[in-house]
């Protein structure tokens, strides 16, 4: 408000409260009377100028904040801000999917040429969708006669084609992609001399300013004020101008971003490289779509590629390089060799976990150690991408209800609990770094449910391995928290799947599992409700670290799998903390299969419940998994 | 609480005039800066004024309404309910509202007392429809 003594507030930016100030500075002039009631002249005149007042200290406040990336709101001034900081949103990115193909064709050709942004259909949601070969491909021909492409990637989305004739003389001209769903990915620019002159030239963008000179072929790719990408040429010193009359030719794929992820089969449009028999088995269904770069993520992403200036030394620097130039990742994480288990002096690991799957295919994780990081990372280290390291928990819960209070069957509230734990899992882990926080849990399954009275649960951390079978091998089990282990006489926290395993005198016994006690592995049968050990010393536990080693583990058979190390073999461990922690590149999962609810109603009768997990010893543990 | 009693209340002129002598913008005072601020009332329409909505003189919605004495009466009470809201300096004593079908409007007659006199004053407005 403003003072009495007839000082002019201007500090407000409400409409009300600057003609407030208005009228009581006027209260102290003699000059006009009457100001202050609503019929008056005046009054209307107090209202155009606290309005105009109101309209500038808005657009002043507006403008102030679209000067910064923190406070902007306007896509345009985010996409402004950040390209101060060198960065360039990403555009959509179709999903890419890889297929093997196999191709009968009519005759004996000596190879099949299956080019470039060849078409392929496949069906999300009953909708279809084209997908191009990312690359050209030749097929010769097997010892079979049979011709085998392998490993094809696919990429979603409708090839088009833009072109321009460069105009020197137009200092406005703009080479824009018109399409808002532009994958800049599969973005490609090549410069024809000239409509009489077909010679041409691929450009390609610019990723690293210290490396342009006046004859570099590349383009300078930006986000426009409506949205679009525009590409952008050298001015002859900072990389090649274009010259008048040269033709720019600008292909892409627009996509349908991550409305296509999952797709999983695919089927020919109309024929590869001239032939229409052709058979698609998918190696790796759809994956890494995703809609253009949002706003939040600009903001987000834009000062951390700033500070890793495109070279990668700290670890961030490595996280935020993946991400920019991977789109398949869903998260990153890095680390130095110096802090993994066991030490590796000079390398950096990061592990990617995947938009789509679990873990990246061979070959991209290569690219993405070739391509990405070795060209950014200082000399004498080297990169490693590794694959997340997936921890299970294995989740035992008794939950007593009140029938009274629900209408729903027993089986519906486990049903209602069992989504609830699932749902936890998905919003509260699956990521690195996502620590499971036991009290988190069971308050979501009281919650789960009106009728819910309360639960009593107990976990347990399971990881799988692929043991060699028929040989004897060593193998690094690392759960990574600790496991419980009150006492030396305590037996019992660790226990795995079933399997097949000789004795010492040679005798085959099915349904084995291992054990602990006191820090040695074995392997255990039952007979009725004993337990007779088959080897009693497989490897050995050490229960701080919650890091397992198995040295001579022999299994022969898992289920009907007696050869290879394809199939895999559950490992469960009870933690000594409820809270389970992942450490550097794990992640925790809850999966339903690891789900096993008892639902007891406890209408009125204050029904006990033993407890699942005991603390005495080994034969009161939740064991059989 | 201080008498209000022969206050000169002084307001511009709408019609932006400039004084013959010294070329300044006219004023209007007394009685009849209150006038102006009546007529200005009640032929402002809800949501007219920027950022008060809730100014309305009430008289749009009626101006359509057929001619009657009903009509005439809920003029009147929409008048005087407008001028008590908005017009703290004028005392209503009487608002009479008579059609003229010839000529498609309404007199009105206000009457009232000023807050900075004694004496009764009389507002005749003339309301069309255009």
């Amino acid at each position: 408000m403003a003072s009495a003594e007839g000082k002019l507030n201007i500090s407000e930016l409400d409409f009300t409260k600057i003609k407030d100030n208005l009228i009581g500075f006027l209260s102290n002039q003699a000059e006009f009377v009457g100001y202050n009631f609503k019929g008056s002249s005046f009054d209307v005149l107090m209202d155009v100028l606290a309005y105009n007042t109101h309209y500038n200290a808005y657009y002043a406040n507006m403008v102030a904040n679209e000067m910064f990336l923190d406070s902007a709101t306007l896509r345009n001034s985010v996409v402004a801000r950040a390209k101060h900081l060198g960065y360039i949103p990403r555009s959509a990115r179709g999903s890419k999917a890889t297929v093997n193909l196999t191709i009968t064709p009519t005759g004996s050709p000596s190879l099949i040429s299956v080019n470039k942004n060849t078409q392929f259909s496949g069906d999300v949601d009953g909708v279809s969708y084209i997908w191009c070969t990312a690359n050209s491909h030749t097929i010769n021909v097997n010892a079979n006669g049979v011709y085998t492409a392998t490993s094809v990637d696919l990429t979603q989305g409708i090839p088009v084609t833009f072109r321009y004739t460069a105009n020197t003389g137009d200092v406005d001209q703009k080479f824009i992609l018109p399409n808002a769903n532009v994958d800049t990915d599969t973005l490609s620019v090549v410069i024809q001399t000239s409509d009489t002159d077909t010679e041409s030239y691929t450009y390609t963008v610019a990723n690293d300013i210290t490396t342009v000179n006046a004859l570099s072929k590349i383009y300078f790719l930006t986000e426009n004020a409506d949205g679009k990408y525009e590409v952008e040429f050298g001015d002859g010193v900072l990389g090649k101008n274009v010259s008048n009359g040269n033709i720019v030719i600008m292909s892409s794929l627009i996509c349908d971003a991550d409305d296509t992820n999952g797709c999983k089969a695919f089927s020919v449009v109309s024929d590869v490289g001239g032939y229409s028999n052709v058979k698609i088995e998918t190696v790796s269904s759809a994956g890494g779509g995703q809609e253009p770069e949002d706003m939040e993520g600009i903001k987000f992403n834009a000062p951390k590629s700033f500070d890793a200036q495109n070279r990668c030394v700290t670890t961030h620097d490595y996280v935020t390089t993946v991400k920019r130039d991977y789109s398949g990742a869903q998260s990153v994480v890095a680390w130095g060799g110096e802090d993994d288990d066991p030490p590796v002096y000079g390398k950096v690991f990061v592990a990617i976990k995947p938009a789509s799957g679990t873990v990246l295919s061979g070959s991209t994780k290569a690219w993405v150690q070739d391509t990405i990081l070795a060209k950014r990372n200082v000399v004498g280290v080297t990169p490693e991408v590794k694959d997340p390291d997936y921890l299970y928990l294995k989740i035992n819960a008794t939950v007593k209800y009140d029938s009274g209070m629900t209408t729903n069957s027993s089986a519906t509230l486990k049903s209602t609990v069992s989504t609830a734990i699932i749902d936890y899992g998905t919003t509260q882990l699956k990521d690195f770094d996502k620590s499971f926080r036991y009290s988190n849990l069971i308050k979501k399954i009281d919650e789960s449910e009106i009728s819910v009275k309360s639960n009593q649960t107990s976990i347990a951390i399971k990881r799988y391995f692929y043991p060699l079978l028929g040989s004897s091998s060593a193998y690094d089990l690392k759960f990574s928290n600790e496991i419980y282990h009150p006492s030396n006489t305590f037996w019992g926290a660790v226990t795995s799947g079933d399997f097949s395993y000789r004795d010492s005198a040679n005798t085959l016994w099915t349904g084995c599992r291992m054990q602990d006690v006191n820090g040695v592995v074995q392997v255990y049968r039952t007979s009725g409700q004993d337990r007779i050990i088959v080897d009693n010393n497989v490897g050995s536990i050490t229960y701080s670290s919650g890091k397992m080693e198995l040295l001579s583990f022999k299994p022969i058979a898992i289920g009907s799998a007696t050869t290879g190390n394809t199939t895999q073999m559950a490992v469960y461990v009870t933690p000594a903390s409820n809270d389970v922690l992942p450490l550097r590149e794990q992640i925790i999962l809850i999966e339903e299969g690891d789900l096993n609810i008892t639902m007891i109603d406890d209408a009125g009768t204050g029904t006990y419940v033993q407890g699942a997990v005991g603390s005495v010893d080994g034969t009161t543990l939740a064991t059989g998994y | 609480m201080p008498t209000t009693y022969g206050k000169q209340y002084k307001d511009f002129d709408m019609d932006f005039g400039k004084h013959p002598a010294h070329g300044d913008l006219l004023f209007v005072t007394k009685t009849k800066a209150i006038n102006r601020s009546i007529n200005n009332i009640i032929k402002t329409q809800a949501g007219e004024r920027l950022f008060q909505p809730d100014i309305d003189g009430g008289l749009n919605a009626l101006l359509f309404a057929p001619f009657g004495a009903l009509t005439e009466n809920r003029i009147s009470k929409a008048i005087a309910h407008a001028l008590g809201k908005f017009e703290p300096r004028a005392n209503i004593q009487k608002v009479t509202v008579k059609a003229d079908e010839a000529s498609n409007a309404y007199l009105i007659n206000i009457t009232f007392i000023p807050d900075n006199d004694v004496q009764e004053t009389t507002l005749e407005v003339y309301l069309e429809r255009a």
